[in-house]
């Protein structure tokens, strides 16, 4: 966890111009590595986007669901403090219903904008949400 | 709430009470005004997350060397992940809530983590935490909209370009799929800790009623199964933060 | 008694509604399959409505799953 005691002995900011010499040896090593590293795992790029798929179809149906259940609680509570036996209910298990399908649209929208920004080429979510579509 | 009816008299009842997990018991019983405020195992490995996090931080950020430690990387790392999520998600004048975004991922991803430690307690895995959670999110979202754009926020219920008799209609809708929020974000965390423990549970049952001939199957299931859960509670926190940072970037910029 | 095992009975009954779930999900993923093996190049631009649709049979599903809860929990 804690540094050893022969690293405590220089300070931070301050490196000798051989250790200088050294790191960006290091660094550039590191940095040409890295390329390799990231080059052969290019085509895993598509099996992240595949895993952050199933995310996405998770997120669709649980906010489909609940979105019919909060316009049905909504209902429900307005149905017992109106008094206005199953009318309420219906009406926003209706509107539920429509909101759910709003959630949906939205996400799959999101998720077309970017599979295909992913078949473009570079991987998604680099870009700010702001750029795509509107 | 389910675990006085199910569970325990499975198989013959040799099998354990999936369900005891998740019990709560108050090691110091606090009255607050009639309130019952006890400190029960839930707030103590809330604590717990509380100071691994906290601790880990500070110890792995005490070097603050130029070539990080091992621990100062995994630090530097968790920072970076979570400030370019915020970054992307919410641009650049969202980064003033990085400190939010990041204390509440790392704490429910101590918190999951934490839950799976043999004998531990999955603070998670109760929907009023999670949705106390949740709803410091949705509120602060939404205060964060009326300071930004005044009253001028409600247009954010209000989609454009639609005439006037079909608002009657759409503006319910929105706000439905609007409070659908805190909801969905809550439920999906607790759900997924939750099935994910009684399963655990349920398959060690398994291994114990088959015994040293049969059990191994259920016990080879289980440690693939417990693979999986270590991801899905990095998921879920990762998703609970993405999340948090998409609805930031509503109430910031308004747009859908 | 037996309101508590008509209970039991009516939240199993609801269970049955992941039938359907399984079935359109089998029914999504294995005529996506097909078609992409058909014509791989156009796989990929699909993934998105594939995903939509696992998404609303999963959603059925998870409706008689809510409807299971309400007969166990709110009654």
């Amino acid at each position: 966890m804690t540094k050893s005691a022969g690293d405590k002995g220089k300070r931070p900011g301050e490196l000798s111009s051989e250790d200088r010499t050294h790191l960006k040896r290091r660094l550039s090593g590191l940095g040409e590595r890295l390329g390799k590293v990231r080059s052969r795992d290019r085509p895993a790029s598509d099996e992240n986007q595949r895993g952050r798929g199933i995310g996405y179809a998770l997120r669709m149906s649980l906010d489909m669901v609940l979105a019919v259940v909060v316009g049905g609680a909504i209902g429900w509570f307005l149905d017992r403090w109106l008094g206005t036996a199953p009318v309420l209910l219906l009406l926003f298990g209706v509107l539920g219903v429509a909101a759910g399908f709003l959630n949906v649209a939205r996400t799959y929208r999101e998720m077309a904008a970017e599979a295909r920004e992913a078949s473009k080429g570079h991987t998604a979510k680099s870009v700010p949400f702001d750029d795509d579509e509107d | 709430m389910a675990s006085t009816e199910h569970g325990g008299e499975q198989s013959g009842g040799s099998m354990p009470d999936p369900m005891h997990q998740f019990e709560i018991d108050r090691i110091i019983p606090i009255n607050f005004f009639g309130l019952d405020a006890s400190f029960t195992n839930s707030s103590k490995w809330m604590l717990i997350a509380l100071l691994v996090v906290a601790g880990f931080l500070i110890l792995s950020m005490r070097g603050r060397s130029l070539v990080p430690t091992r621990a100062q990387s995994v630090a530097e790392l968790a920072y970076e992940f979570i400030a370019n999520m915020v970054r992307d998600n919410v641009g650049t004048e969202g980064m003033k809530y990085f400190p939010f975004v990041f204390t509440l991922f790392m704490f429910i991803l101590a918190c999951n983590m934490l839950g799976m430690v043999p004998y531990s307690f999955t603070v998670t895995s109760h929907i009023i935490v999670t949705f106390g959670l949740a709803a410091v999110v949705f509120i602060g979202v939404t205060v964060i909209g009326f300071i930004r754009h005044g009253v001028g926020f409600l247009k954010f219920f209000v989609p454009s370009g639609v005439p006037a008799p079909m608002l009657a209609l759409l503006v319910p809708i929105e706000l439905i799929s609007y409070l659908t929020r805190p909801v969905s974000l809550s439920v999906r965390l607790f759900a997924n800790m939750m099935a994910g423990h009684t399963m655990l549970k349920v398959f060690g049952g398994f291994v114990v009623a088959l015994g040293f001939l049969g059990g191994w199957a259920p016990l080879a299931f289980m440690v693939a199964f417990t693979g999986l859960e270590v991801l899905v509670a990095f998921l879920q926190a990762y998703v609970f933060a993405v999340l948090t940072c998409i609805y930031l970037n509503d109430a910031m910029h308004m747009h859908h | 008694m037996e309101a508590e095992a008509a209970k039991l009975i009516g939240a199993g009954l609801a269970s049955i509604a992941l039938v359907g779930a399984g079935i359109g999900i089998g029914t999504i993923f294995g005529n996506y399959l097909s078609g992409a093996l058909r014509n791989p190049s156009a796989a990929q631009g699909q993934f998105a409505n594939l995903l939509l649709g696992f998404a609303l049979a999963e959603a059925t599903g998870l409706f008689g799953l809510v409807v299971a809860f309400i007969i166990l929990f709110a009654f």
